[in-house]
């Protein structure tokens, strides 16, 4: 096991993390992280990777499930999904709501803004 | 959501949340989405920092409880496990290189692609380097008192917490004043001259005609100087041929007779000619003593004491062959008489010193 870790540490030099090492630094500094070995760092950025990358997979999954449902109830269901497949796929606040709410984040989004004439 | 939760945006945090949003942008599309709204952006890049902070926090924390302050992997893992989701059957007993998260980790380092961060990032926060001021040993300056280090920073400058008082300078003393005066009223002085000159030149030639017509007839007329010409005898009309005066050097708008005929100016001498004329026949007043001929305020004052009796039998002449003007002839009449009164004052300073 120790050797697996020891390995895997390895494998982390060469790994390079979508999160950039100088803003990981920066906030671990913030929280108090005292590292100076850079796999640290970089354990630290690829954990936030595969945290980001979940939950960004899971609302994919929500607008595909979505957008499945909002195809099957009109009849011309292959225009529909079109766009959604040759077009363009959006992560919406709602899908992004979903998906974090099981990681235990809850994120209301507002209905309507009524802060100025032309919105509200 | 956004910036409450995340305790406030700083202007230092601003960066490192633009960088986050452009990761996490990176990320998403890495998963399989084309775009994303601008609120998912915010939360998720809000989620991520979060995320951050905590398993930093965390670390950190469990390095403490081990009594250390620098963490390691260990530290780090439990951290993840803490953080993320609960392992199925938390067994303490378990070593910790077995750690599902770990696992996971592992397996998401084997599996996912590389994403670069796409762009290149400077080391921040930049600490900017403050230049600390010089000690005693660096300026060479021994420190006043044995009791003071010279390892301590240098004292300032005296200049720095003195005040002085500032006494405004004065520019020239009363002596300058009075020479500059002096100076000054020469020079108005020789220009009201030369005005006068002008003056007399252009009335002195109508003035000389009537004297060479009149010398032969009357004897009240010439000679003394004074010549009214309103005592003279009339003329017969048709005797005397006038010579048209033109008055090109005044440039008035009435003078319609100025149009295109440039104006004889005569010589200075010539000028003169009748001023000379009238103070040495003997006028009724003002019989000055003739000084010093080269000094200009004597001959200044020998041609102003001439012709103030001249002033008048020229101005009215003026006056009756100006008729038509008035208004600009009139101003300068009333300008000649200001400079004259301001002349004879000058004179009289003068004469005084």
């Amino acid at each position: 096991d120790d050797a697996m870790l020891v390995d895997f540490l390895a494998t982390l030099d060469d790994y390079i993390p979508a999160i950039p090492e100088e803003l990981v630094e920066y906030y671990l500094a913030a929280g108090g992280f005292q590292a100076h070995d850079s796999r640290l760092t970089r354990l630290v950025a690829v954990a936030t990777q595969k945290f980001v990358s979940e939950v960004a997979s899971d609302a994919l999954q929500h607008s595909k499930v979505r957008s499945k449902s909002a195809a099957a109830a009109p009849s011309s269901g292959g225009s529909a999904k079109d766009p959604k497949h040759g077009g363009r796929i959006v992560l919406t606040s709602d899908d992004l709501a979903a998906a974090l709410r099981e990681f235990g984040v809850n994120v209301k989004r507002q209905e309507y803004y009524a802060d100025s004439a032309v919105a509200g | 959501m956004g910036g409450g939760s995340s305790g406030g945006s700083s202007s230092r945090d601003e960066f490192g949340r633009i960088v986050a949003k452009m990761a996490v942008a990176q990320i998403c599309e890495s998963v399989g989405f084309h775009s994303i709204q601008a609120s998912a952006m915010e939360t998720l890049a809000d989620v991520a920092i979060r995320y951050l902070r905590d398993l930093a926090r965390a670390a950190h924390f469990y390095s403490n409880l081990a009594a250390r302050i620098e963490s390691n992997a260990f530290d780090l893992i439990m951290a993840m496990e803490d953080v993320g989701p609960a392992p199925p059957a938390a067994d303490p007993s378990r070593p910790i290189a077995r750690s599902s998260a770990l696992r996971e980790v592992m397996r998401f380092v084997e599996y996912s692609e590389e994403i670069p961060f796409a762009r290149p990032l400077p080391r921040f926060p930049v600490a900017k380097k403050r230049l600390a001021a010089p000690s005693f040993a660096q300026l060479g300056e021994a420190p006043p008192g044995s009791h003071i280090p010279s390892w301590l920073p240098a004292l300032p400058d005296p200049h720095t917490y003195r005040h002085t008082p500032v006494w405004p300078d004065r520019k020239r003393e009363p002596a300058a004043n009075r020479l500059e005066q002096a100076r000054q009223r020469r020079k108005a002085e020789s220009s009201l001259v030369a005005l006068h000159s002008r003056l007399s030149s252009t009335a002195s030639m109508v003035f000389k005609d009537r004297e060479k017509e009149n010398s032969g007839s009357e004897e009240n007329v010439s000679g003394s100087g004074s010549g009214n010409a309103f005592l003279a005898p009339p003329l017969a009309p048709g005797a005397k041929e006038l010579m048209v005066v033109q008055f090109g050097g005044f440039k008035d708008g009435g003078g319609g007779e100025n149009a295109g005929v440039v104006p004889q100016v005569p010589s200075i001498v010539e000028a003169f000619a009748s001023v000379v004329e009238s103070a040495s026949n003997g006028n009724g007043d003002g019989g000055l003593e003739i000084q010093d001929a080269g000094s200009k305020g004597v001959f200044a004052k020998r041609i102003l004491a001439a012709s103030k009796q001249q002033q008048q039998q020229q101005q009215q002449l003026l006056k009756r062959q100006r008729s038509s003007v008035a208004n600009a002839e009139d101003d300068k009449d009333e300008r000649k008489k200001r400079a004259e009164q301001i002349i004879t004052q000058g004179m009289d300073t003068m004469a005084a010193s």
